[in-house]
């Protein structure tokens, strides 16, 4: 019975997923048939020849019903075309497999830091509410949801880099390189799930079950891990979800900031020279993580939440 | 809630009193600073680059040696002009939006909100940039990718809300007497679904400004030699190490914007849900 209604679950969160990455599809498809101007030539270049206009005229089936060219370009998508650069006129591809990595691991380290800061920041604040320690990290929470991420950026390159000299300020060619970076994207995340901590512990800290387990002479640290902590976890899970996919999105400021050779910075520089064809796959890689991210922690959810599945 | 109510309520609150002090000084120096301050803030004088702060130049002067103090003023208008804009238009056609799909059901929820789910697939931040991508560079594309980004959030709420009071009372009374669709729209259904709204649009207020700030350094809103929060910062940041105070001050003024938008929108949440209001 459970497991059933568990597999269930999960195929129905697949089959979302597949409607979810078509309705980014979507999005991306009719945007850029929405930018002036006849869309082969946006995807040729301006100055392209007439023969190559006419020749992605003739691949995107211009010439026929919006949904054909529509079912044609999820077609060339899935199988990895995502057509030339005008600038490079490299595959769309190649670029992306290769800035692919530099960004995934800055979101992925950013993730980490701000979960491995945020979480006790959040239980600490919980735990001695009303004192100095929950004033001091809720007002840092409250300053890294405030702050703009392109700031704190700046300000710890003019720390770091400038006046002491301790950190890079651009470029990946190693560890160190990480440090700024990371603190820069981490920050507005590890607000966020300290904020959320903190309030779902508070939440959780009135229950009865706490009270009962304090009551049958449990030493407070197992009350507030074992009793308290997880179960304030479920809601914190979903927002961990949200954030990553947040940071792989606002990794575009903090890419241009450290000059970050990831995806974000190629977006914008794509979209400063009107370079469609790499905005298009940029956008739809950016926008499949996120749906993929969004699923990964509805299964978490699920996971450490068994009413979920049932439901 | 009568307006009156709601602003006591807020200002009840110590961190509403404090949100709002600093956002009605920050309209203040938007709106009547650059008259009492009279300094150009284009003006370049070279003799001046990069000088730090000094009783001529209160917050020092910049790379091509234009005050500092000035653009952050003039910057004020400009940064809060297009974030309101921004949060105003996506409020009324997003509104709109979830009012008709919320009060005329059928055809028109599936159609409108299947809209809004394909728009919330991707991430905000993402959709602006979409939506740049289209309109082009420029003040007022900025303004409406601004506002694009926001109006699925918007749509959502007032269908949610207009759900929930569709069936009272009082909006079959309406009918009754043979009320037009648009009256009870307006006159009934409007008022009564403000407040979340209200609350969402306070708070969507601090986002949009971060994120309108963060779309001129990127190059792609507010365009130099325009005073805008953002486009100061890319522009200082060739002089970090030189001249930190051309970078200090429009951050500044972006994080304590923020700040006042954010503890606004907390103290407005409490005073009109009860849900969040301190035991």
């Amino acid at each position: 019975m459970m497991t059933s209604s568990t597999a269930g679950y999960l195929v129905q969160r697949i089959a979302r997923l597949g409607l979810l990455l078509l309705m980014v599809a979507f999005v991306v498809f009719v945007a850029i048939r929405l930018v002036p101007g006849d869309p082969a030539v946006v995807l040729a270049g301006v100055d392209a020849r007439p023969e190559d206009v006419e020749l992605i005229r003739h691949e995107m089936g211009l010439d026929r019903p919006a949904l054909i060219q529509f079912g044609l370009f999820v077609g060339r998508v899935v199988q990895g075309d995502f057509g030339k650069s005008l600038r490079s006129h490299r595959p769309v591809i190649d670029d992306l497999a290769k800035r692919l990595p530099a960004s995934f691991w800055l979101a992925t380290a950013s993730l980490v830091v701000a979960v491995l800061v945020g979480m006790p920041l959040g239980v600490v604040a919980a735990i001695r509410r009303g004192t100095a320690l929950d004033f001091i990290s809720m007002a840092l929470s409250v300053s890294g949801v405030c702050m703009p991420t392109f700031w704190l950026g700046l300000l710890l390159i003019t720390l770091f880099s400038a006046r002491l000299g301790w950190l890079p300020s651009s470029g990946w060619e190693g560890a160190r390189y990480l440090v700024l970076p990371v603190i820069t994207l981490a920050a507005y995340s590890m607000a966020n799930i300290a904020r959320t901590v903190r309030s779902c512990m508070l939440d959780v800290l009135r229950q009865d079950y706490v009270r009962t387990a304090r009551a049958k002479g449990l030493v407070e640290r197992a009350v507030i891990v074992r009793h308290a902590l997880r179960n304030a976890l479920v809601p914190v899970i979903a927002v961990i979800g949200l954030q990553y996919g947040y940071l792989l999105g606002s990794s575009v400021v903090t890419e241009t900031v450290f000059a970050w050779p990831g995806i974000g910075l190629l977006l914008i520089d794509a979209i400063k020279n009107r370079d469609y064809p790499v905005v298009q796959a940029t956008v739809l890689l950016i926008g499949a993580l996120f749906a993929v991210i969004n699923l990964a922690s509805d299964f978490a959810y699920a996971w450490v939440d068994p009413r979920i599945r049932k439901r | 809630m009568a307006s009156r109510a709601l602003l006591r309520g807020i200002l009840r609150s110590p961190s509403g009193l404090v949100g709002s002090a600093l956002i009605a000084c920050m309209l203040l120096i938007a709106f009547i600073g650059p008259e009492l301050l009279r300094i150009d803030p284009s003006a370049p004088d070279l003799s001046a680059k990069l000088r730090p702060p000094s009783r001529e130049h209160w917050f020092g002067a910049d790379e091509l040696g234009r005050d500092v103090l000035s653009r952050v003023v003039y910057g004020a208008r400009m940064s809060l002009t297009i974030t309101i804009l921004g949060v105003v238009g996506s409020l009324v056609v997003g509104s709109a939006l979830g009012l008709l799909a919320g009060f005329r059901g059928g055809a028109w929820e599936m159609a409108i909100m299947q809209l809004v789910e394909m728009l919330m697939a991707m991430p905000g931040f993402l959709l602006a940039l979409l939506a740049i991508t289209v309109l082009g560079i420029g003040v007022q594309n900025l303004i409406a990718s601004l506002a694009i980004q926001s109006i699925p959030v918007f749509a959502r709420v007032a269908h949610a809300a207009t759900l929930s009071v569709r069936e009272m009372e009082f909006i079959q009374a309406a009918q009754s007497i043979g009320a037009t669709e648009r009256r009870i729209m307006v006159r009934e259904l409007v008022p009564n679904i403000m407040s979340p709204l209200l609350v969402q649009a306070t708070l969507r207020l601090a986002t949009t400004l971060l994120l309108a700030s963060s779309l001129s350094f990127l190059g792609l809103g507010v365009q130099p030699p325009q005073p805008e929060w953002g486009a100061m910062l890319s522009g200082g940041r060739a002089y970090v190490s030189a001249a930190p105070h051309v970078i200090l001050f429009p951050g500044l003024a972006i994080m304590v914007t923020t700040l006042g938008f954010n503890l606004m929108g907390d103290a407005l949440r409490d005073t009109l849900d009860p849900r969040y209001r301190r035991e």
